[in-house]
């Protein structure tokens, strides 16, 4: 009798620790942060830094940051110093970055490279607009109850979905854009000639490169949609 | 970025004294608890930026944990997220100006940087009022509203943000 109770609570004492793995959520992140870390100590603790920071430069810059950003490190780069004083102005450090990638300057073509999660579905920023509208005039609210806590993202993107909504009427502007679904513009495709609000066909395509392999196909319908969006325009 | 409408599984913990058993409190102890973990983690490199949540569609069977007395909960929700991706126009506002290049701000993102190298024809000029010009009299100040293209991300763990960098390299783009 104690013997069976006893195996049962070590089943579910298991059970639980299998569980809490999995709801922390941070599994993939802690192995990444490992990895990063050791990268960065392998860097650290050897003679052969210079070889290893210029052969693969924008890693390496990257690491030194994380790490201190030691400016021994960044010395073989080339523009140590300076790298080394704008990444502490900034705060994040992003400049490193991109003065060690040495990124040529005309970058035409950068097509939108959307990676989405599972079960997500792209919205327009007029179509997040009316969402979040929606939930601030809850919030006004539930903002007396001091338990409920709003994520600090959701203010700024706000303001920012507001920006990006100038149409008057959110639904029949999604119905003019899903035409062009059958000339194969993908969603996120979509999404962007929404957003940006282009005036004529030529700037569709400097903005969303991606459409240009199909232009034959989609340049008319593009047209139609550009004319008729203009109808739903919020006068400024 | 772009808004996304995400559905998500999740467990949320109960502690034992909101377990009411008129359904409906409970019910509320469930969305107050997802709503502040959503705002503890505030991004994902999967997601994006957390925005709000819009719908609780499921609660599945409460499972108690023995030591603690606690309700493990799992739950499938909705909710918004803003998430950066390559090649992405956005329009942001210019943040700080530094002879490198300058910082954007847009939505949720603080620190979207512009380099210098990535600016087409603009030039540095140095001053109380620091900023970057073009031939054309094109400033970009602070403040200035800016449309740019996104040419580079990476998800910092740590801070659970993502370092963004920004191009004008292309048609239709600067200052608006």
């Amino acid at each position: 009798m104690k013997g069976s109770l006893k195996g049962g609570d070590d089943a579910s004492v298991k059970g639980r620790h299998i569980k809490i793995d999995s709801d922390s959520d941070s599994e993939g992140f802690l192995e990444e942060k490992s990895r990063t870390s050791s990268k960065g100590s392998s860097v650290k603790g050897g003679g052969k830094i210079p070889s290893d920071s210029l052969k693969s430069g924008k890693k390496v810059s990257l690491d030194s940051l994380k790490s201190g950003g030691k400016a021994s490190f960044n010395t073989p780069i080339g523009s140590g110093g300076k790298d080394y004083k704008t990444g502490k102005a900034g705060g994040k450090g992003s400049l490193p970055h991109a003065q060690a990638v040495k990124v040529p300057i005309v970058e035409v073509d950068l097509k939108l490279e959307l990676d989405l999660p599972k079960d997500a579905k792209v919205l327009m920023d007029c179509e997040a607009t009316e969402i979040l509208e929606g939930i601030q005039d809850h919030l006004l609210v539930l903002s007396r109850d001091p338990e409920i806590k709003m994520p600090e993202s959701f203010n700024k993107a706000l303001q920012h979905s507001k920006y990006g909504s100038h149409y008057t009427d959110v639904q029949s502007v999604r119905q003019v854009l899903d035409t062009l679904k059958v000339n194969g513009v993908t969603d996120g495709e979509i999404c962007m000639i929404g957003n940006i609000l282009p005036e004529s066909v030529d700037e569709v395509y400097a903005l969303v490169p991606s459409l240009k392999d199909n232009r034959d196909n989609n340049e008319g319908p593009i047209k139609d949609v550009l004319s008729n969006l203009a109808k739903y325009r919020n006068p400024k | 970025m772009v808004f996304l409408e995400v559905e998500m599984p999740w467990n949320v913990l109960i502690d034992p004294d909101k377990l009411d058993a008129k359904g409906l409190l409970l019910r509320k102890a469930i969305i107050i608890r997802l709503l502040e973990d959503i705002a503890n983690r505030k991004a994902s490199k999967e997601h994006g930026y957390y925005v709000a949540v819009t719908a609780l569609k499921k609660i599945g069977e409460g499972k108690v944990r023995e030591m603690t007395g606690e309700v493990l909960f799992p739950v499938t929700f909705t909710c918004i997220t803003q998430k950066p991706s390559k090649g992405e126009v956005l329009v942001g506002t210019v943040d700080k100006i530094l002879k490198q290049g300058l910082f954007l701000k847009s939505g949720p993102m603080e620190s979207i940087f512009l380099s210098e190298k990535t600016m087409k024809d603009y030039q540095y000029s140095a001053g109380d009022n620091p900023m970057f010009l073009n031939d054309k009299h094109s400033k970009l100040e602070k403040d200035t509203l800016v449309r740019f293209k996104i040419f580079g991300i990476k998800w910092i763990e740590s801070d659970r943000h993502f370092q963004i960098l920004a191009t004008l390299a292309g048609d239709y783009l600067g200052p608006l």
